[in-house]
């Protein structure tokens, strides 16, 4: 059975356990003719019971005594009012909460008869001695049931022979399980674990984090350095309409400010920071590119080479003027078919060959694609080796006997992690010639 | 019928336009609220929104997207009225005797689609079970077709990491 196969059966089991209403249709129809306004009358009166109960128990406790003012604990920013046009730039009274203290740790989840479950969702070399790793905490209730996710960050700074004790990022609470899909450092000081809403960002090397999410906005990659910080984000509520935009900071994500609004249409996937200023960001569907060379004064889209209906592009640069691309089958295949190379920053297009990765995969899964120099790139997937060329696509070749691979992350030129699909995190010197696994693992010490 | 007239037309218009998506439209807010009776209510409710805005509709092609735009937006109101219940789908369901493995398997779409949030299981509802093109769920949940189409990408994803997490347990 197909993953789509899977989700439809899902669906048709949900069908099974809550049947339609008898007369919905016919019922809601007429209910509209007649105007009918609000919530069917058995709700309003369990609301209206509900709110009273509520009202009893609050008299109560205050005449026991019970609640007494408390410090208003740190946490999210007061969300802005999304209908107001976003500035340009964010007003010196709202910077992000940099310097907050941590959140008091929130309570341990309930003791489960299952024991945890690991996993490594994503990782970021900083240099060849520190690196980190996003984990995932999935834990049972007894008797099963759906698990709970929390999310942990764990350091290394010896190159990967030993790790730190998984951390929990304080006010990232269960649950959310949005919030904890990437992890980005820019230097050895300053990174941010985001996904949806919240981010948090550290700038202590990881010693205490703090939410900086501002207002509602969904992050959707962040990438650079010390000097030039990008985050691309949808910058409205859920639900509105509104151009993805590029953001830059030159205080390591401390304040922000808006350096371009992307195309109406442009699905912003990816993030490649370039030199001093350089970012190139990667739509999807056709893969464009939006390129700047000089911090975001001016910009380029370059059309990109793939079909409208590619299931993923995948894009690389280490300068800016030498670009890959890749494309993927139609949708709903994800893994890379063709590959493009631009001498010219884009202005003309050449074939190259890629490596086969099997047959079409529907599933979404991890692949990437790295450039760390002229000439060089590694190419990752889940139904492959790690595989590199030296000479512009020309010749790639197997460099890992093991097989399946979500991501590769150049830190430099020449050193760089690669995430097998198991979880084993594998480092290369040269520039990807040669790869082997860490001494340690972050979900083994 | 030119659509202003249909806007002002008897129940029975409103019932051949909209009417076929009521159902599904009830599907769709039992996916993002988890309650069936919240769901009856936040399907109710878009109704009586569409009728009240139907001289929006531009193209009546478009009705079944654009009417579940409107239950998805109720519905997301009504959610955001019960944040305590956030990210959390109550409809977690025993799954019915079967062959061992696949039984493993609907264990784990099952926990798999309960962490997902609202928004992700109605954007695979409206791709993989009501099989909307690309463009109308984008049209349903308010973003454009390439920004409809990461949702799934990512959704289907974090759903896929979780079936494999399941399966290393």
């Amino acid at each position: 059975m197909s993953f789509k196969d899977d989700i439809r059966s899902y669906y048709e089991r949900e069908a099974e356990r809550v049947p339609m209403p008898y007369g919905l249709r016919s019922q809601v129809v007429e209910d509209v003719a007649r105007k009918r306004i609000g919530p069917r009358r058995s709700t309003q009166w369990a609301a209206a019971v509900a709110a009273l109960l509520a009202v009893a128990i609050v008299a109560g406790l205050l005449a026991a005594g019970a609640l007494r003012h408390r410090p208003t604990p740190a946490g999210p920013l007061p969300k802005a009012n999304l209908q107001s046009p976003l500035p340009t730039t964010f007003p010196s009274g709202s910077p992000l909460q940099s310097g907050k203290s941590t959140p008091a740790p929130l309570p341990s989840p309930t003791p489960s008869s299952i024991a945890p479950s690991w996993s490594v969702v994503e990782v970021d070399p900083v240099d060849s001695q520190r690196g980190w790793a996003l984990l995932q905490e999935v834990t049972f209730p007894p008797g099963g049931g759906a698990g709970t996710p929390t999310f942990f960050v764990a350091s290394t700074s010896d190159g990967g022979a030993t790790w730190s004790s998984p951390k929990r990022i304080g006010g990232l609470a269960p649950g959310q399980g949005n919030s904890g899909e990437h992890i980005q450092f820019v230097d050895r000081n300053n990174g941010f674990v985001y996904g949806s809403t919240p981010i948090f960002a550290t700038h202590d090397g990881g010693h205490t984090w703090s939410d900086a999410s501002v207002y509602e906005w969904e992050y959707i990659a962040i990438a650079g350095t010390t000097a030039w910080t990008w985050a691309v984000v949808y910058p409205c509520a859920k639900g509105t309409v509104c151009p993805y935009e590029v953001h830059l900071s030159r205080d390591q994500g401390r304040h922000w400010t808006q350096t371009w609004m992307l195309p109406g249409g442009f699905s912003p996937t990816q993030l490649i920071a370039f030199g001093a200023g350089g970012l190139v960001v990667v739509g999807s569907n056709t893969g464009d590119l939006e390129l700047t060379s000089d911090g975001g004064h001016t910009w380029k889209t370059i059309p990109g080479r793939c079909s409208a209906n590619t299931g993923k592009v995948m894009a690389a640069t280490s300068n800016g003027t030498e670009l890959w691309e890749t494309c993927s089958g139609d949708f709903p295949d994800f893994l890379p078919r063709t590959l493009y190379l631009s001498e010219d920053g884009g202005v003309s297009w050449a074939g190259a060959s890629l490596p086969a990765v099997g047959a079409v995969q529907t599933t979404p899964m991890g692949s990437g694609l790295s450039s760390p120099s002229s000439g060089e790139a590694v190419l990752v997937t889940i139904a492959t080796p790690v595989e590199n060329t030296f000479d512009a696509g020309t010749t790639w070749l197997a460099v890992t006997s093991a097989v399946g691979f979500d991501g590769v992350v150049f830190a430099t030129p020449r050193y760089a992690w690669a995430l097998s699909t198991d979880g084993t995190i594998w480092a290369t010197s040269d520039s990807g010639a040669a790869w082997t696994p860490l001494a340690a693992q972050p979900t083994t010490g | 019928m030119p659509l202003t007239a249909r806007a002002e037309a008897p129940t029975r218009a409103f019932d051949e336009l909209i009417g076929p998506w009521i159902e599904p439209g009830f599907r769709l807010a039992v996916t993002m609220l988890g309650d069936p009776e919240e769901a009856r209510d936040a399907v109710q409710d878009a109704a009586l929104a569409a009728w009240r805005s139907l001289h929006r509709l531009q193209e009546p092609a478009h009705a079944r997207a654009w009417f579940f735009s409107i239950v998805a937006n109720r519905c997301r109101s009504i959610a955001r009225r019960h944040w305590w219940t956030r990210g959390r789908n109550p409809l977690i369901a025993e799954t019915t005797a079967g062959p061992a493995e696949s039984a493993d398997r609907s264990i784990d779409i099952e926990r798999g689609m309960s962490r997902l949030e609202p928004d992700d299981r109605a954007a695979l509802l409206l791709r993989f079970y009501l099989d909307l093109t690309v463009e109308e769920v984008g049209r349903a949940l308010g973003v454009s077709a390439g920004a409809a189409r990461s949702r799934i990408y990512r959704a289907a994803g974090r759903l896929r990491q979780s079936l494999d997490e399941d399966e290393l347990r």
